[in-house]
């Protein structure tokens, strides 16, 4: 039935905006702030899934209930959080050289990332559905959805107001918000820009770390997944505005939506239909949606 | 009398509630030394942006030789003849001192599109740099680094430049800032020479009080987006209103 | 790059001279990697021409190599035509409209968003090869027969490769003596000042865009003519090419070589293509090792590691010379 047919594409569409802005929202929040660009980005998702799944079957082998799973996705999203901020730690070197060594710095990570993932979890994808089948699933209008999809969208929604709140009513956030705005004065004025710029790392990788711990008991973790959710969220912050969280948000609904209704229709053109539409939004409108200051 | 060489009309400028040129009706006749002065925030390098193309005006107009020239881009006024360089040096760094004067010269010869000719055989444009460059005693430096000369001859080069065009009118702001004091006269007195051989008329932006009065033709003092008062030094330092806003402070 | 036309012309005689005679006295594998390294060095030579002299990061460069590349798949395959020189000049064509219609709509942006608006036409690129299956054959690619070079047939692949070589090492040639030529022609150097200053370049009258559309030009009809000499040698064509970590390979050359000296991208080639052959060898994680060494270069070594061994044995040599 069409109706029914059209909720479900909307509610696919939610689920993959929900874990894209998770990665997503990062990339556009460290970028805002430190102006680095971070091609390793897509590593800090597709390893806060197999961290997930790794913690996970460490929990189910020594017979904690499926319920704990729930810790363990938060617990790699942590983990994912000191990666990031490991990464921000060895770009300290390079801030006062060419912005382009930032971008070949974080490149060569993230094929350092790839194959370290290829050489510790091997090739085959990693599953661990328990949490999703824990789960089961909700009727709407007579068809199934599964719960955990929903409990994703949950957790999107609630991100975005962690990280809304973090920037304008934490003393921390509202000084990085001043940082990005001018580092020199904020530096002047006392602000330990060093060890902010560190804080904004972890938080950025926690949310893509987040975004791939949730999309573990869903779908799976697998090599490459990383390079994929990247080109993404290239898109979605190219769409919403550099720097700009609401954009990342707005950005990630749009193409969530687009992804629902691509793979339900037209499978084969998805990933061409993601690229056309960052094409045209980067030469009719590249300060997309909401401009270029971090907001 | 003549008609001058370079008039604006009200020209005017906002900046949200500031504004920044409000009224200006400027004046400047052919191969001229004019001087503007007034404390920072008077307008002076709006003023300078305005005429050459940088940014465009709210209100009023600007002529050169006679034709309108109002909002013209900078690429259209180089070829119209006008000229300028900026506060801060501005000069491609990684190139040499007679690359930077050399690309300004075949620019202007609409040879800077040639791709299958080395620059080092474009005899015209080289002689021409070197010339220039030994005007302002640059020459034993031509082939260095334009980031590895000293502060004084970057801010030179930078002038340099804006002769390489040929220019009928020339801008220059600031053109002592940043230098020591002891320097500052040797480096107005190189520019000034070319200024006066080549006949060029020019429009200058300067704090230094020494240097306005020992080289200007002419002087004019802006305040607050206006101009306050114009005419020769010793009519300037005669002026009360000039001396209390401006020369008063002694910037 | 500070070099004038004698000293270049010393040192492209002597490469030639060496790369001519070693055929002779190397196995026919080394041979084979020696030519795959000049094509991409021509690819590299072409990419640096936006990335040192223009100043634009491109992260699709990946995308003209592959054009080449399908120009020769394609027509071999579709139109029948065995002749290189035919290949050469269709990519010659081709790649010079499209780059002039891309380019037109890149050039307005620069850093990041050229960075960005350069790789979603390369991934772009991907998509539609992947997608129009039945005339791309898709991810399965299309083989590429031995063709005719200078209307010389060739019976086997041993026979060709010998020839082959030569060929590449003349275009190799050539092509890096016009690139050369035109980085430091007026043009070059009007490149370079835009890439400094486009401010001043503005204001000495420069037409910065349309200066920087033609190094866009310039740069994709030389990368395309590296991937359509690549279609022959490699005898295989896949939409990799033109993949995102594709894109990373040329970036990585360049800074492995040097990008602030004109050679430096083509000795990166040389070298990226025996550093891959060993580390795959050695092991599977290619692209680890590959990702540590640039890490260490950009260190280490920022300015390249031509640039950087040069500099340090001028410094050793001040040192023994007490200057």
């Amino acid at each position: 039935m069409i109706p029914t047919t059209l909720i479900f594409y909307f509610l696919n569409g939610l689920f993959y905006a929900s874990y894209l802005f998770l990665v997503a929202s990062g990339l556009t929040i460290i970028l805002g702030i430190l102006n680095v660009l971070n091609l390793a980005h897509g590593s800090f998702y597709s390893f806060g899934a197999y961290v997930a799944a790794f913690i996970a079957t460490l929990f189910l082998n020594n017979g904690l209930p499926t319920p704990s799973l729930f810790m363990a996705l938060f617990m790699a999203a942590l983990l994912i959080g000191l990666m990031g901020s490991g990464v921000e730690f060895s770009l300290k070197p390079l801030y006062k050289r060419r912005q382009e060594y930032q971008l070949l710095f974080t490149f060569a990570l993230s094929f350092i990332f790839e194959d370290l993932i290829k050489l510790i979890w091997g090739f085959n994808p990693w599953t661990c559905p328990n949490l999703f089948a824990y789960m089961g699933a909700v009727n709407i209008l007579g068809q199934f959805y599964p719960s955990y999809d929903m409990f994703v969208i949950f957790i999107g929604f609630v991100s975005y107001l962690f990280i809304w709140f973090f920037f304008y009513h934490t003393r921390t956030g509202n000084l990085a918000r001043a940082v990005a705005f001018d580092k020199e004065m904020s530096s002047a004025l006392g602000v330990n820009v060093s060890s902010l710029y560190t804080k904004i790392f972890f938080i950025g990788a926690f949310f893509a770390g987040l975004g791939g711990a949730l999309i573990l008991p869903a779908i799976n973790a697998i090599p490459g997944m990383g390079s994929d959710a990247l080109g993404f969220a290239f898109v979605i912050i190219v769409i919403g505005g550099l720097g700009s969280v609401k954009g990342a948000f707005v950005g990630s609904l749009i193409v969530g939506m687009v992804r629902a209704v691509g793979i339900a229709l037209f499978p084969e053109i998805e990933l061409g239909l993601i690229f056309t539409v960052l094409v045209i939004v980067l030469i009719l409108k590249p300060q997309g949606l909401f401009g270029k200051r971090f907001e | 009398m003549e008609e001058p060489i370079l008039f604006t009309k009200n020209l005017k400028k906002y900046f949200g509630d500031i504004h920044a040129v409000d009224g200006v009706d400027l004046k400047v006749w052919e191969k001229e030394l004019v001087s503007i002065i007034g404390p920072n925030g008077s307008g002076k390098t709006t003023l300078v942006n305005l005429i050459t193309g940088r940014i465009k005006p709210d209100e009023g107009k600007v002529f050169f030789k006679g034709k309108d020239v109002t909002g013209l881009s900078p690429e259209k006024l180089v070829k119209i003849g006008i000229a300028r360089s900026f506060q801060i040096t501005t000069v491609a760094d990684e190139l040499t001192a007679l690359d930077n004067v050399r690309i300004a010269v075949l620019s202007r010869l609409r040879r800077s599109g040639k791709a299958f000719s080395l620059i080092d055989h474009e005899e015209e444009a080289t002689k021409e740099a070197e010339r220039l460059l030994k005007a302002f005693e640059l020459l034993d430096r031509e082939y260095s680094l334009a980031k590895e000369l000293p502060y004084g001859d970057r801010r030179l080069l930078d002038v340099a430049i804006c002769f390489a065009l040929k220019p009928k009118l020339i801008l220059l702001d600031e053109p002592t800032s940043g230098v020591s004091t002891a320097e500052k006269d040797t480096i107005m007195k190189r520019v000034s020479n070319v200024i006066r051989d080549e006949g060029i008329t020019s429009l200058i932006v300067e704090h230094d009080m020494d240097i306005v009065f020992s080289y200007s033709d002419r002087i004019v003092a802006m305040h607050q987006g206006k101009i306050l008062a114009e005419g020769k030094p010793d009519e300037i330092r005669m002026n009360e209103e000039v001396k209390n806003v401006i020369i008063g402070r002694g910037v | 790059m500070g070099m004038n036309i004698k000293t270049f012309s010393l040192y492209l005689l002597v490469c030639g001279i060496i790369f001519a005679i070693a055929p002779f006295f190397i196995s026919s594998y080394y041979v084979y990697l020696i030519a795959l390294g000049m094509v991409y060095g021509i690819w590299a030579l072409s990419w640096n021409v936006l990335f040192n002299y223009t100043g634009l990061l491109s992260f699709g460069h990946a995308l003209w190599f592959a054009l080449g590349a399908y120009v020769v798949g394609l027509t071999q395959e579709r139109l029948m035509i065995m002749s290189m020189e035919c290949y050469l000049g269709l990519t010659l064509v081709v790649s010079f409209i499209l780059s002039l219609a891309v380019g037109y709509l890149c050039v307005r942006y620069t850093q990041i968003y050229f960075a960005l608006l350069t790789q979603g036409f390369s991934m772009l690129f991907y998509a539609m090869l992947v997608k129009f299956y039945s005339f791309t054959h898709g991810t399965d690619g299309i083989s590429v027969k031995v063709p005719a070079l200078l209307g010389m047939q060739f019976t086997n692949v041993e026979s060709f490769l010998r020839a082959y070589y030569y060929y590449i090492l003349l275009i190799f040639l050539l092509c890096a003596t016009i690139l050369w030529i035109m980085m430091n022609s007026p043009f070059g150097k009007s490149l370079q000042f835009i890439r400094d200053n486009s401010l001043r370049a503005r204001f000495i009258g420069i037409p910065i865009i349309k200066y920087r559309l033609w190094s866009f030009v310039i740069a994709g009809v030389f990368g395309a003519i590296s991937g359509a000499l690549f279609a022959p040698l490699n005898r295989q064509v896949c939409p990799e090419l033109t993949y995102w970590s594709s894109n990373g390979n040329v970036v990585f050359m360049t800074l492995l070589g040097g990008f602030s000296v004109f050679a430096g991208s083509a000795i990166g080639a040389i070298i990226f293509v025996f550093l891959q052959n060993i580390a795959l060898t050695l092991t599977i994680y290619w692209q680890l090792i590959a990702g540590i060494v640039i890490v260490v270069i950009v260190y280490l070594f920022p300015k390249g590691l031509t640039v950087s061994i040069k500099d340090m044995v001028v410094g050793m040599y001040k040192k023994v010379h007490g200057r």
